[in-house]
């Protein structure tokens, strides 16, 4: 394609400069072509001479003319290379015609990637530790939450699953926790501009989860997923980048011709991973005597096969006096899950040419969930633009359009709408059959059936008519336009926006236990985040070895959050789910907040030999949630590395291919949440029309400083025999101090916490990556192997003056931060022990501690992924293995479960009583063996305030993946307009290892929104899914 | 070329942007949802329904059981006395946070009223705690916010408390007057100073009377009962600190549960069989009559052993022990003609009856301890709408009828049941009386004893570690079994 007249007169002024630059003298010149893997031409790929900075670049017929001021000689290399595309060097030797393909560096080990701001850039120029995850990773065997999809791919990254939830969230955190008061949580930016991933679960009376902000981006629609582990990338991204940056870089149309579409497909199907280990030989009553009326325990007779009447029921007709076998049911919690299902079909269209490229995509997820009539509906519209508007003014444009809707979503904590609960409280006897027509006879509508109407809601009535819907829409936009002033000096403008408004509607029908007249309730949850940018940079070759280039910048971030619930307790109609419909006054709640921050930054890079890079970087933010005296703060940066292997001279037969070490230091500032600095009252439910308010129990303080982060690491990369073992490792060690703490104080002081700057915490760690390619064949057949391996410790340096002690959000259990002590430790009370460890009973039960004593820690002691890949021609297949080790999981399922007597443990002493294992004091204070006999009722019924015999060693490996494909060689196409057509079978949670009881450890609590780590509140089955992928293009 | 202008403005737009770097920052970091200051009426409501629904749940939980007055069958942990802390503190300091709000408020405005019923809810309130708790912190407490902020509190001794909170009465008595300003908001007393009063000074007579093995509380009852112009007490049920609710959710706190948790909580079988043998007409509006005799003939009235065992629990119980009476629950989020109880006319008879009969008060102790029977039955004959009447039969038979040899017995036992779902009153004056006699739960965790305190919050050993171990070296061990300084011999 030939320019077109009116860029004419733009390509004339370049050539006077090109041409009035001094020192060319046309000595020599080499021409080509480059082209992609098909011969089609390569606009603007870099054509340079290595280790020199006589550059060029193709025009859009993918012509280069490359002059130099010496004549080539043979020991120059010719470096080819295109974003998205595989480098490419070729030796001189002597031939002046060079043309060259790239291969797509979707194929390929890639050396490039995305850094802060979308820049790319050769990894071996990074100081800091990056991790990379590629697009096709997360769409063949697929998460609905794109955050789950990382788990086990990245040293260092800690995936925590969450409720199992359908559309659930999950937590991550990179290199360990050095937050008291945060959520530790990384920033997730796309295509540059920050995103909210705030986890919204509800604060209502029972936790439902309605997922987190970064779940929700379209797998699909992403090229690749770029980990900076470390906060060096919080210059560009400030504060909220501290915890690391999870940056996510969405397909383009670049590099396509013509159009192109593509079709991914998947369907699988989910089944439960693990169910709880029931007893099936009791049933409900206690005492061994035959009661279900009243309470929910399983202490009753053996389930031998008699007839009884169900159910005894003193409190509402109908008294059915219809017989049943006592016997058990062994499957009836396993019949009650169904098997769910995901369907997820993505279409896109790409195109380019040489001014623009596009890329629309469609994508469509159908899920229903393991619970029955629990579901979740994703459409999302991606639409991403580039255009050169002239030969200097390029636009980049990207929407995102998210639209999520759930008819039901599953209540996923401790509590009678929870059908877990609902499965401990109803006894073995129960058939679930028998529940599946819920409403009794005759009161349909008004009177659900169920074994337990004190309690317990009949678990099918509760999916089907208690619902928790949730409808979300949300945009991920941004815009960005470039200008080169020369071929040194361009500067960058960039909006981005991410807005989204949700509905949450909680409907109860009237006949609940806890409803008993119905419930409505509506949630309004607004939130917008804008951003704006400029950046301008200089990017200026200095002498042959060296290359210089700066940059500086400001942002601009607002956001703007506006919550509004009502909750009509009570209705007047039935079935009218509408405020108005009300018996009794409206609860409402408002929330509106603002947040603003204004940012001026800079960054430098010096580069020698393209082999020793130096990197600098500076940052001043001003918040407005922080008093006017302290708003402003300042944070530099610097890191250094150097390719040691382009700068020694290796010996030929050197097993060393590749080198490079690296260290960086980085110190991050950081304010707080809007509206801390001055005390406000809060308003309490009106009586009867009479306003009243109450003050919060935190004391605000208006003199908070910016808090501060420092890290240095270290790093080395090596590779040897031509890439066959590559390893990658990383010490790092990060303090933050001056943390703004909501410090708990004493409540007798009228308060439980205040405000302030306080603590230190110093987390350390070392990751490893390690890259084995043990067989690679001629006939294309290969084995890799990819190990990543990380520890971190986090520990507490300091607290405030006097102050030892810090409670992090818990439940059941106290997390703690107490000085000298881990990150993570849960308190709890313990078994009294005697010198020699053994359990000290007292009248036959065991003793608990009055101290609340360390029962455990929730972070891994260490974490690792193994990936084994084999290619053999169109043929792949793999599988990632996930380890996680050491750390501590509370199972309330445990302490509730063997408290009702539904669990295997619990059937420990029902014939003839249970003895402890352990001892009784003497008369003198002396132990002897506990002899007591208590019944097993009183026995497994004693530990509900010991977290100590509830928590266990949360070691796991989870068979996280496994993938089998084939790829369709396209000649054996011959003329059908399909091509690159690949199937997989894929499965992800396929098998789980670990001693814990009854539980997945891979799973933390949730509490309004916060994630509660460590603690299993009868968490739903994780799913564990098998189908199949199929993606083509035509 | 005109994008070149487009830019240039674009670039200044930014640069002006970023001009004032934090310009406006104060404005968009005002809290527009919430106010900063507030008239004192506005805290009225949350402190007497965060107080009085406490009472309610605690009377409900742990009062009643305690008192064997009811018995748990479902979940016996408070009859096998598998005791912790309870709520009694958080609820109390967090409610008192509000209460000292509302007394900083009347201090700067000048409203003494608004003052004086910060100080009656200061002293019920701290009074609920060291009754359960014994030594707290109280005179360097609910100073976290001041200039020179107190963040750990030292405890005082129970005898200091106690002289503090009846000063604090006598002062609440002397401003609250008919020139202190109106009292808006009020749900206790309807603004009534009068009832305000009544109440501060009954309040006072409780803790004289509370504290009277170690203080002799004659001189200061005399005081009072000798100008009751200065001094009013309670003389009708007219007068009683009750908290009438209203609709949803103001409603009797017990009908915030599912029913599991009411019938859980059955008649005790020691107040059952003491109701049964004096054919107290009060029996049937405390309890409902038994699931195998309702609607029958001969409707009976029975209860269940404290701490029963689980066989026997297991074996249908629920049909053949009374559940607790329907005024107090008809479903959840029913309205019921319960009223939280906070203290009532008949307490204070009984007060004065002893007082009497101790010598420490002249009057007519025999007069006074029928008062308070009739002003009972009276009370719970208005509250659920029955024909209930204190016969000259009840009060003249054996156990009822009064005479000077057996005049605390009786005392004891009428205010006992009295007392029932008053808060914890009816554990408290069986500590300091042994009235009535209570066997200690059939199955329990605590060595055949009936605790005698609470155990303090776990958070004292984390927030306040010092003065915490400080209080239990003086105190005595952290647990249930350790007296509160009024009840130690």
């Amino acid at each position: 394609m030939k320019p077109r007249n009116n860029y004419t007169g733009n390509l004339c002024c370049l050539t006077l400069i090109f041409l009035a630059l001094p020192f060319l003298s046309f000595s020599q010149i080499i021409k080509g072509v480059v082209a992609d893997s098909l011969g089609q031409p390569l606009q603007g790929a870099t054509v340079e001479i290595k280790g020199t900075t006589f550059r060029t670049s193709t025009d859009a017929a993918g012509v280069y003319t490359l002059t130099n001021k010496n004549a080539f000689t043979t020991k120059d290399i010719i470096v080819f290379s295109f974003t998205g595309y595989r480098t490419m060097e070729v030796p001189f030797t002597g031939n002046n015609n060079i043309s060259v393909q790239l291969q797509s560096a979707q194929n390929v080990l890639s050396d490039v990637i995305v850094t802060a701001l979308g820049i790319t850039r050769e990894k071996r120029a990074l100081g800091y530790a990056v991790q990379e995850v590629k697009g096709e990773s997360l769409t063949q065997a697929r998460e609905t939450n794109l955050v789950n999809s990382l788990a086990g791919r990245v040293a260092g990254l800690n995936v925590v699953g969450g409720s199992n939830s359908i559309g659930g969230s999950s937590r991550v955190v990179i290199r360990g926790e050095t937050s008291l008061a945060g959520n530790n949580q990384p920033l997730f930016v796309v295509d540059g501009i920050p995103i909210n991933n705030q986890v919204s679960a509800s604060s209502q009376r029972q936790n439902i989860d309605y997922g987190n902000g970064a779940g929700e981006i379209n797998p699909d629609d992403v090229e690749a997923i770029s980990v900076l582990k470390g906060p060096t990338a919080a210059a560009l991204y400030g504060s909220r980048a501290a915890n690391g940056v999870i940056l996510i870089t969405t397909k383009t149309g670049k590099g396509t011709r013509g159009m192109g579409v593509t079709v991914n497909s998947t369907t699988t199907f989910e089944t439960v991973l693990r169910l709880p280990d029931y007893q099936n030989e009791y049933g409900q009553g206690r005492g061994d005597v035959y009661n279900i009326g009243d309470g929910g325990r399983s202490w009753g007779p053996a389930l031998d096969g008699r007839e009884l009447a169900v159910p005894v029921n003193t409190e509402w007709p109908p008294k059915n006096g219809e017989k049943i076998k006592w016997a058990p049911y062994p499957n009836n919690v396993k019949e009650f899950y169904q098997a769910g299902r995901t369907l997820t079909n993505n279409i896109s269209l790409t195109g380019s040419n040489d001014k623009g490229n596009y890329r629309l995509s469609f994508t469509n997820l159908d899920q229903t969930g393991l619970v029955p009539n629990t579901d979740q509906k994703r459409n999302t519209i991606a639409l991403n633009t580039g255009y050169a508007l002239t030969e200097k003014l390029r636009l980049n444009a990207g929407i995102n359009y998210i639209s999520t809707d759930s008819k039901n979503r599953p209540v996923v904590s401790y509590g009678n709408e929870s059908v877990v609960y609902t499965w401990i409280w109803e006894g073995r006897q129960v058939p679930t059959d028998k529940m599946r027509d819920y409403w009794v006879k005759g009161l349909e509508g008004v009177q659900p059936f169920t074994y337990n109407y004190q309690f317990n809601d009949n678990p099918y009535y509760t999916v089907y008519e208690n619902l928790n819907g949730l409808t979300k829409n949300r945009w991920v936009g941004n815009a960005t336009l470039t200008y080169e002033f020369t071929p040194d000096l361009s500067l960058l403008l960039r909006t981005g926006l991410d807005q989204s408004n949700e509905r949450r509607d909680s409907r109860r029908t009237p006949g609940s236990n806890a409803f008993p007249l119905g419930m409505y309730r509506l949630d309004r949850i607004f939130f917008q985040e804008r951003n704006a940018d400029f950046l301008l940079t200089y990017d200026k070759k200095l002498k042959e070895d060296w290359n210089f280039k700066v940059s500086a910048g400001g942002n601009q971030m607002q956001q703007r959050e506006e919550d509004l619930s009502a909750i009509a307790g009570q209705l007047s109609i039935p079935g009218i789910y509408n405020l108005g419909n009300s018996r009794i006054p409206l609860v409402n709640q408002q929330f509106d907040s603002k947040y603003k921050i204004n940012s001026l930054y800079g960054f430098g890079q010096l580069t020698y030999r393209n082999a020793v890079f130096l990197d600098v970087t500076a940052r001043n933010d001003w918040s407005s949630t922080l008093p006017s005296a302290n708003n402003s703060y300042f944070y530099p940066s610097a890191s250094l590395s150097a390719v040691f292997t382009d700068l020694v001279k290796l010996p030929a037969n050197s097993p060393l291919s590749f080198g490079k070490i690296r260290a960086s230091w980085a110190r991050v500032g950081n304010d707080t949440r809007p509206y801390r600095l001055r005390n406000v009252y809060s308003y309490a439910t009106p009586w009867a029309g009479t306003q009243t308010v109450s003050e919060p129990a935190a004391i605000a303080n208006a003199d908070l400083l910016p808090e501060n982060i420092d890290t240095y690491e270290f790093g080395t990369q090596l590779n040897f025999f031509a890439r066959r073992i590559g390893i990658d490792v990383t010490f790092y060690n990060t303090r933050s101090r001056n943390q703004i703490l909501n410090i708990p104080i004493d409540l007798t002081s009228g308060y439980t916490s205040r405000f302030l700057n306080a603590g230190e915490i110093r987390s350390q760690g070392i990751e490893v990556m390690l890259n084995l390619n043990p067989i690679r064949l001629n006939n294309s057949f290969r084995w890799d192997v990819s190990v990543n391996w990380s520890a971190n410790r986090a520990k507490v340096i300091s607290l405030v003056d006097g102050i030892n002690t810090y409670a992090l959000p818990g439940r059941y259990v106290s997390v703690q931060a107490r000085v000298g002590e881990r990150m993570g430790d849960m308190y709890g009370r313990g078994f009294q022990r005697d010198p020699q460890g053994n359990i000290i009973h007292l009248n036959g039960l065991p003793q608990f501690t009055e101290d609340l004593i360390k029962v455990g820690n929730y972070n891994p002691d260490w974490m690792a992924g193994i990936s084994n890949a084999f290619t053999y021609k169109g043929v792949q297949a793999s599988a990632l293995l996930d380890w996680k080790k050491g750390g501590e999981i509370y199972s309330y399922m445990y302490v509730r479960g063997n408290e009702a007597g539904q669990l295997k443990e619990s059937l420990g002493g029902r014939n003839g009583g249970y003895v402890g294992v352990g001892v009784m004091a003497n008369p003198d204070g002396t132990f002897k063996p506990n002899n007591v006999n208590v019944t097993a009722e009183r026995y497994w019924g004693s530990g509900f305030f010991n977290p100590e015999q509830a928590t266990f060693d949360a070691t796991y490996i989870k068979l996280r993946e496994v993938k089998i494909g084939y790829t369709i060689p396209n000649k054996l196409l011959g003329k059908l307009p399909v091509r690159d057509i690949s199937i997989f079978l894929v499965g992800r949670n396929l098998k789980l290892w670990t001693k814990v009881p009854h539980i997945d450890p891979d799973t933390s609590g949730i509490s309004g929104e916060t994630i509660l780590p460590g603690i299993e509140d009868m968490t739903l089955p994780t799913p564990r899914s098998m189908g199949l992928n199929v993606n083509f293009k035509f | 070329m005109p994008h070149k202008h487009i830019l240039t403005s674009l670039i200044l737009i930014v640069l002006f942007a970023f001009a004032g770097c934090d310009k406006g920052f104060e404005e968009v970091n005002k809290n527009p949802n919430n106010p900063e200051e507030v008239n004192p009426e506005l805290l009225m409501v949350s402190i007497i329904r965060g107080t009085v629904n406490q009472m309610v749940n605690d009377a409900f939980s742990i009062g009643n059981v305690v008192a064997q007055q009811s018995a748990e069958i479902r979940e016996p942990g408070t009859d096998r006395y598998q005791w912790g802390s309870f709520g009694v503190w958080s609820n109390g300091y967090n409610t008192l946070r509000n209460v000292q709000n509302l007394y900083d408020i009347g201090s700067e405005r000048n409203l003494n009223n608004y003052k004086g019923v910060a100080l009656v809810m200061r002293a019920l309130i701290f009074s609920r705690m060291t009754d359960c708790y014994g030594d707290l912190p109280y005179t360097e407490a609910l100073k976290g916010k001041q200039a020179d902020p107190v963040y750990t509190p030292k405890y005082d001794r129970q005898q200091d408390i106690y002289k503090g909170l009846i000063a604090e009465l006598t002062e609440a008595n002397r401003l609250l007057s008919a020139n202190g300003g109106a009292i808006r908001s009020d749900i206790l007393f309807n603004g009534d100073v009068t009832r305000w009063k009544r109440f501060a000074n009954s309040l006072k007579l409780r803790l004289l009377l509370r504290q009277s093995n170690k203080v002799n509380p004659a001189a200061a009852m005399q005081e009072m009962i000798n100008n009751t112009a200065t001094y009013p007490v309670m003389m009708a049920n007219n007068d009683n600190a009750a908290l009438k609710y209203v609709e949803s959710p103001n409603l009797f706190p017990i009908t915030g549960q599912r029913s599991g948790f009411f019938f859980d909580r059955r008649l005790g079988k020691t107040f059952a069989d003491k109701l049964n043998e004096f054919n107290d007409p009060r029996l049937r509006v405390f309890a409902q009559p038994t699931a195998e005799s309702a609607g029958t003939a001969q409707p009976k009235w029975a209860g269940v052993r404290s701490g029963e065992t689980d066989a026997n629990l297991g074996s249908n119980i629920d049909r053949k022990v009374s559940a607790l009476g329907t005024i107090y629950y008809l479903g959840l989020q029913v309205p019921v003609r319960a009223e939280g109880l906070v203290m009532t006319v008949s307490e204070v008879k009984f007060i004065l009856a002893e007082a009497a009969l101790k010598g420490w008060i002249s009057g007519d102790a025999k007069a006074l301890y029928e008062d308070g029977i009739k002003l009972s039955v009276d009370y719970y004959r208005n509250v659920s709408g029955t024909n209930i009447n204190a016969s000259a039969g009840y009060l003249n038979q054996p156990g009822v009828a009064f005479n000077e040899a057996n005049g605390m017995q009786v005392i004891g036992t009428q205010r006992w049941i009295a007392l029932f779902f008053n808060d914890l009153q009816a554990w408290h004056e069986w500590k300091r009386t042994g009235i009535p006699n209570l066997t200690p739960s059939f199955v329990n965790n605590n060595n055949n004893q009936i605790p005698v305190r609470f155990q303090y919050p776990d958070e004292q050993q984390v927030t306040n570690r010092e003065n915490y171990a400080a209080a239990v070296s003086i105190q005595g061990p952290d647990n249930i079994n350790t007296k509160v300084w009024w009840d130690k011999e």
